[in-house]
């Protein structure tokens, strides 16, 4: 699974989504309230994850107009652009992005899905949401 | 309900993430309440979303003061620095933070709570909420 770029990472997520809300469609014909149930909470936490992507674009779009603007001292610039950096993006992929991933996946592997759709949405989407963490830990946590 | 500063709004939020806990919980063994727990349950999941998002406005304000403490004879070029960092926030306080608490009060005021306990539930949220959103539109001007 490549996650090396933001679009595909946010790609990844909004597909869940779909095949989320595709899935808990299903599982209302099955009448199976606890599986619903587990994917409603997947639904949401996915949806938080969503925004949080979109603000993660929000910060390096800034940065790179930070690093592309013409200015004559160059460790002003290097001092900016850190604080932005560090401060900003690592500080909100530490705090607020990577938490939230955790816990949907942590919810999600804890759920007794009952259904043999349930199970599957379960492990397809356990190695989707550890993929993701594992590639915003080391593009931000190495640093 | 004073929100001017961050760490009330926060406060605010946190305080209603609790008590609506409790009142979810009370709500479990309650035949009557019909489906109130689970209009409960879906608006705490979405104030945890906010209080995430009151953290990131905190994040941001973190980075202006750090820029502001920058010593520097360079005034023009921080004001820039300043500048595209406070574009960055501004979009995010009108298309993601005010969005989530937008769309926390319009599934609230949406759902039909029917026992006493969830139309006061209800009441009482809608109006924090709504006070959330005006402080915000207010004090960045939206």
């Amino acid at each position: 699974m490549d996650l090396s770029t933001l679009d595909k990472r946010y790609e990844l997520v909004k597909d869940m989504i779909d095949k989320a809300f595709e899935f808990q469609d299903e599982v209302s014909e099955l009448e199976d309230d606890n599986d619903w149930a587990g994917v409603a909470v997947t639904l949401d936490n996915l949806a938080a994850i969503e925004g949080m992507i979109c603000e993660e674009e929000t910060f390096l779009n800034a940065f790179e107009e930070m690093q592309a603007v013409r200015m004559s001292d160059r460790d002003d610039k290097e001092t900016y652009l850190s604080i932005l950096y560090l401060d900003g993006l690592v500080e909100f992929s530490r705090t607020i992005l990577l938490p939230r991933l955790q816990k949907a996946l942590d919810t999600l592997n804890d759920w007794g899905f009952r259904t043999e759709g349930g199970k599957k949405f379960q492990e397809d989407f356990s190695v989707k949401l550890d993929a993701l963490i594992k590639e915003y830990y080391s593009l931000y946590e190495g640093v | 309900m004073k929100l001017d500063t961050l760490y009330q709004r926060h406060k605010l939020v946190e305080n209603m993430i609790e008590k609506g806990f409790e009142f979810e919980e009370s709500l479990i063994h309650d035949q009557e309440c019909g489906n109130d727990w689970g209009g409960a349950m879906s608006t705490v999941e979405n104030l945890m979303t906010i209080e995430e998002m009151i953290r990131t406005e905190e994040i941001y304000l973190n980075i202006f003061a750090e820029m502001d403490s920058y010593r520097t004879r360079n005034i023009d070029d921080k004001a820039i620095y300043f500048r595209i960092v406070d574009d960055a926030f501004m979009h995010f306080i009108d298309t993601i933070l005010l969005d989530k608490i937008e769309f926390a009060f319009d599934h609230l005021e949406g759902w039909d709570f029917v026992s006493e306990g969830g139309k006061k539930f209800k009441k009482n949220y809608c109006k924090k909420l709504d006070a959330l959103i005006k402080k915000y539109q207010d004090l960045y001007d939206l």
